[in-house]
């Protein structure tokens, strides 16, 4: 019996990563978009998410019963997080490597999804783990000094 | 009780008699009744919704309204599997001469849970976005019309558990802001880690 589980994280993966695109794309989160432009991002994203429509869907409807192979309730929502988790990470990671020339020395204003506007997700990480490692030694210096 | 009971059925057995009538309807209704399509389209606008906003107030609105969504659809979720353990409902297949459109689940008909899940689901992103809602809540009611089409739940099993998830979800926005500054202690540790 097989299980219906590899092809509904692909159907979840490549929809995850189509929305994402549209969503960074609508919210000019540049960071995030693996095209240049806003617009080639959005048909990008939904040429994503119908691919994995159709990937899914094409072969048939897919009905099967959680005791024939299908998805009972908890399955869907433990492998939605599954896919849905990697597709973040995949598009953190390939946005920072597809936009890192673009954005080099870019300081990335404003905090949490604004930083990423002008700078890549790798790059405003360890802009912040840098901050984080230098008020560390400030406050190592203080403590150690009294 | 008995007068619901047959409104019930007849309802079904009228959608029902149009299968094979309608092809273009039998396959569209076959797409619309999987276990899939609904909640993957309406997890995916909660996806879109928590990294879509132009600014940081409408962005923080919306993220709220995903927890709101999905701790609402969890503890909906876990209400229908509760009611299940006093309540069982044969499903119409059972009791009826009809043509089912999908597998035939041995579980209770009543609640329909697709309906209390994308239900739920929908509360909480009509809370955060209308247009998204309205296009959830669209979604919601295509699964739960299909189900009783296909033969396979009661008008009243998907009219309840409409009125169960939305139900949950406005106890769970309550509950969330009588736990604050929790949720905003997510949001904030999401933000310093520039995913909100």
């Amino acid at each position: 019996m097989d299980s219906i589980a590899p092809d509904y994280v692909i159907l979840v993966f490549l929809g995850s990563c189509g929305v994402l695109q549209i969503a960074a794309a609508h919210a000019r989160i540049h960071g995030l978009l693996f095209l240049r432009r806003p617009v080639q991002a959005t048909v990008l994203g939904v040429v994503l998410v119908v691919a994995g429509l159709v990937w899914f869907f094409g072969p048939g409807p897919r009905h099967l019963p959680d005791t024939a192979g299908g998805l009972d309730g908890n399955g869907q929502g433990a492998y939605f997080a599954l896919a849905a988790g990697t597709a973040i990470a995949f598009t953190l990671v390939v946005s920072s490597a597809l936009n890192r020339r673009r954005m080099a020395g870019s300081q990335g204003g404003g905090s949490g999804l604004d930083a990423l506007r002008d700078t890549t997700y790798l790059e405003a990480m360890s802009a912040g783990v840098r901050v984080l490692w230098r008020q560390r030694r400030r406050w190592t210096r203080r403590w150690s000094s009294g | 009780m008995a007068t619901a009971a047959q409104v019930d059925a007849a309802v079904v057995l009228w959608l029902n008699g149009w299968v094979g009538d309608l092809p273009w309807m039998d396959a569209l209704i076959r797409l619309l009744v999987s276990d899939y399509l609904a909640p993957v389209l309406i997890s995916l606008i909660l996806l879109g919704m928590w990294f879509g906003a132009l600014d940081s107030e409408v962005r923080e609105r919306q993220q709220r309204a995903v927890m709101r969504a999905m701790i609402g659809m969890g503890i909906a979720n876990l209400s229908t599997l509760i009611m299940n353990q006093f309540v069982f409902r044969a499903r119409p297949f059972v009791e009826h001469l009809l043509v089912v459109l999908f597998y035939q689940p041995t579980d209770s008909s009543f609640p329909a849970n697709p309906a209390v899940v994308g239900f739920a689901m929908a509360a909480g992103i009509w809370s955060g976005h209308r247009r998204l809602g309205a296009v959830a809540f669209t979604l919601a009611s295509l699964w739960g019309f299909a189900r009783v089409y296909a033969g396979v739940a009661y008008p009243s099993d998907v009219l309840f558990g409409a009125a169960l998830g939305i139900a949950v979800t406005v106890v769970v926005a309550a509950a969330l802001r009588r736990i604050e500054p929790l949720p905003t202690l997510v949001l904030r540790l999401a933000r310093r880690v520039y995913l909100a």
